[in-house]
């Protein structure tokens, strides 16, 4: 027994060494957080030929600031301050000055990209985020219109629970930093922006931003939205499609399968759900019929926003990843994306009329 | 060292091999190989992984030859007193710029990290301090120490790990075939076939072990762990982000894991974990090191004075890692060393089993 304690001893020295190590942030170069601005926001529009970024910092109690500046919300005292500049390092830096402060990056949790600069590319801008050590990969992208300064200024806190509760949103197609990234750097693989604006003092989806590389092509409807989240999954739960103004169709279960051929891509979608409200008399006797009619209706809606993006450009189901994986040939994909056929079968089933009628 | 002769058993030498055999390698190794070999960059840790057997089964073969001696004193026994020492020095050397580089990869590592507001050079004197210091203890203490936290280490690498897969969409692997031959001869490649470098300790544990048997299994038991833990690390990020995204960052492995966020979790992120598992890592890998460069230099300059010899290993390696290296001049160091470090421990000691062996067909 003492033999073991002799050989544990050094261990456990050992052991509580290398937790001071752990703990010497706390005692060495400690950085107060009166000294430090924490970001919670970053905005960047484009002015000219130049850039104009925007953070959204919390204010903490010794914040040195005048009235005017101050923004009450329910989750925090913000405030927005902006600079013109070439690059976004140049920006940070004034602001930082301007500041005297250290810029604390580890609480960002969204960048707004403003719709024109979307057009123009971000691939520069989104270096220096992506080299940041502190930004977090799961950090919320998002295109607005008409500036990302006015977002900041107007959201007063409510973008970021916005944003978290994504799954009941059916509109609102979310993207985080790290599902972006692969995108970012490959033709093959479309990349989708939620695009938002404030309306007063409300979130606004005005549709999603559809990138090819790191430029806008073009954008999609609030209402078509809905065709490209099921086409990836995404905030589906609960999703409502509503048919010709007669009938409410909720989604209980979707599944998704896609079939690549040469020339040819098959979307296969399956799902059932209830009826939420119809003008149908006898809805549930007429399913079988209506089943029918919904699916032709959505085949219709989904291949329209695959064709309309297949010829902007956007490989929005990254068909050109998937040309890779079968070793195919993917050069000059532009091209070849636009020769492709899109086809959409999608069977519905009505599971019952919500249970409460019929 | 404590003398008399001190003894680990089979266990602690299976988890000091474990996770000697990680290493830091998860963090630069996978960087190189996504630029020459994109989604087949796998290809390479099993590469490394089967080379590494064999190289196993040479190094038990042989320390089996000479039970009671190191590499540096059979060496010369075999090989001659110049060649002998010649190969000695350079055998020390590369376990001694083993651990090294492991600082300054650390180090390099940590600042883009939780640690990035801690003064480097203390901690590397605290890490440094504290690992001389166990060494000091005996080889059992730093064998107790590993006995300790291999749990931990293990149940980090498990959450590190099981968290990104979901995340990860393992098709961005694919194709299988198509596989690059021209770029398996770039020097990064063929530096890769030296990952598992972890087991030439064996050279120098083997006579202090107290129990020799069925060692060839057991080694290779432990080597599966670094190698999964290895192949993970290559593949997740490719997984995640997909070989042309991956192949942009520096550490790659980390950023993968920083795409999880788990939000029931009060602390909701995992890369948390790094600093601590790879602190303790190198713990292992330093000391393995310096173990070994303070049992070569004592066996070759016959210094009886194993523990002054060892504080001043330790204050020489302080004062080497005081120099900061760059990302690039550390990796092209590791290419060399790693090039170099196959030569010595993978042809030479296969060329003197071969000829040992040889010798006995003949005799017998």
């Amino acid at each position: 027994m003492s033999t073991l304690k002799c050989q544990l001893k050094p261990a456990a020295v050992i052991c509580v060494v290398m937790m001071f190590c752990l703990m010497l942030t706390g005692c060495w170069d400690i950085q107060e957080i009166k000294d430090q601005s924490f970001i919670i926001g970053v905005g960047v529009d484009k002015v000219g030929d130049e850039i104009e970024v925007s953070l959204l910092e919390v204010l903490t109690s010794a914040s040195p600031l005048g009235e005017e500046e101050k923004t009450v919300s329910g989750f925090a005292n913000t405030r927005v301050i902006s600079t013109k500049g070439p690059t976004m390092n140049y920006c940070i830096e004034v602001l930082r000055s301007e500041m005297n402060k250290r810029v604390n990056a580890s609480k960002i949790r969204f960048v707004v990209f403003s719709e024109e600069l979307l057009k123009a590319g971000i691939i520069e801008h989104m270096d220096y985020l992506l080299r940041h050590y502190e930004i977090d990969k799961v950090t919320y992208v998002i295109a607005t219109r008409p500036s990302a300064k006015e977002l900041l200024t107007k959201e007063k806190g409510t973008l970021f629970p916005f944003l978290n509760v994504e799954k009941y949103s059916p509109l609102l197609h979310t993207i985080k930093l790290w599902e972006l990234i692969p995108q970012l750097y490959t033709i093959q693989e479309g990349a989708v922006l939620p695009l938002i604006r404030m309306d007063k003092d409300r979130i606004k989806i005005i549709g999603a931003s559809l990138l090819q590389l790191d430029k806008q092509q073009f954008v999609v409807d609030k209402d078509k939205v809905r065709w490209i989240n099921i086409l990836h999954e995404k905030n589906i739960r609960r999703m409502r499609i509503m048919f010709k103004d007669k009938l409410a169709f909720e989604i209980r279960k979707v599944r998704f399968k896609l079939h690549v051929e040469q020339g040819k891509v098959v979307v296969k979608l399956k799902m059932n759900g209830w009826i939420i409200q119809s003008k149908i008399p006898n809805t549930l006797q007429k399913s079988k019929q209506l089943e029918g009619q919904l699916s032709e209706f959505m085949n219709n809606e989904i291949e329209e926003v695959l064709n309309e993006s297949k010829n902007q450009g956007v490989d929005l189901l990254s068909i050109g990843e998937k040309f890779r994986q079968k070793e195919w040939d993917t050069s000059d994909w532009d091209n070849k994306l636009k020769e492709l056929n899109f086809e959409v079968e999608s069977e519905i089933k009505i599971l019952s009329g919500f249970g409460k009628s019929e | 060292m404590r003398e008399p002769f001190p003894r680990i058993s089979r266990q602690q030498f299976f988890f000091i091999f474990a996770i000697a055999n990680i290493c830091l390698t998860p963090f630069g190794f996978p960087t190189l190989l996504y630029k020459e070999l994109e989604q087949h960059a796998w290809i390479s840790p099993l590469a490394a992984y089967v080379l590494t057997i064999w190289n196993l089964l040479v190094a038990i073969s042989l320390a089996r030859q000479f039970p009671d001696q190191n590499i540096v004193e059979w060496s010369r026994q075999i090989l001659g007193k110049w060649i002998g020492g010649l190969f000695s020095i350079c055998v020390i050397v590369i376990l001694y710029f083993w651990g090294v580089s492991m600082i300054w990869a650390f180090m390099l590592l940590i600042m883009f990290t939780q640690l990035a507001h801690t003064p480097i050079y203390f901690t590397s004197l605290l890490l440094i301090g504290g690992v001389v210091y166990l060494l000091m203890q005996g080889l059992e203490g730093f064998a107790r120490f590993a006995e300790l936290v291999f749990l931990f280490l293990i149940a980090g690498f498990i959450a590190i790990n099981a968290v990104q897969f979901t995340n990860a969409d393992f098709n961005r692997l694919l194709p299988v075939g198509g596989f690059p031959l021209d770029n398996l001869i770039k020097p990064d490649v063929i530096a890769s076939l030296f990952v598992f470098r972890g087991i030439f300790i064996v050279y120098f544990l083997f006579k202090y072990l107290n129990d020799k048997k069925r060692l060839l299994p057991l080694s290779i038991y432990s080597l599966s762990i670094a190698f999964v833990e290895i192949l993970l690390a290559t593949v997740l990020p490719i997984a995640i982000y997909g070989a042309q995204a991956a192949s942009k960052f520096i550490y790659p492995y980390q950023e993968s894991l920083s795409s999880v966020s788990i939000e029931w979790l009060p602390f909701e992120k995992l890369t948390f974990l790094t600093p601590m598992l790879w602190q303790i890592v190198i713990v292992y890998v330093l000391g393995s090191s310096l173990f070994c460069a303070t049992e070569g230099l004592s066996s070759l300059f016959n210094i009886k004075n194993k523990k002054r010899l060892l504080i001043i290993i330790g204050v020489v390696t302080w004062l080497i890692v005081m120099y900061q290296v760059s990302y690039m001049q550390l990796s092209q160091m590791i290419m060399v060393w790693s090039i170099a470090g196959l030569l010595i421990f993978t042809l030479i000691p296969t060329l003197l089993w071969a000829g040992l062996s040889i010798r006995r067909l003949l005799k017998s």
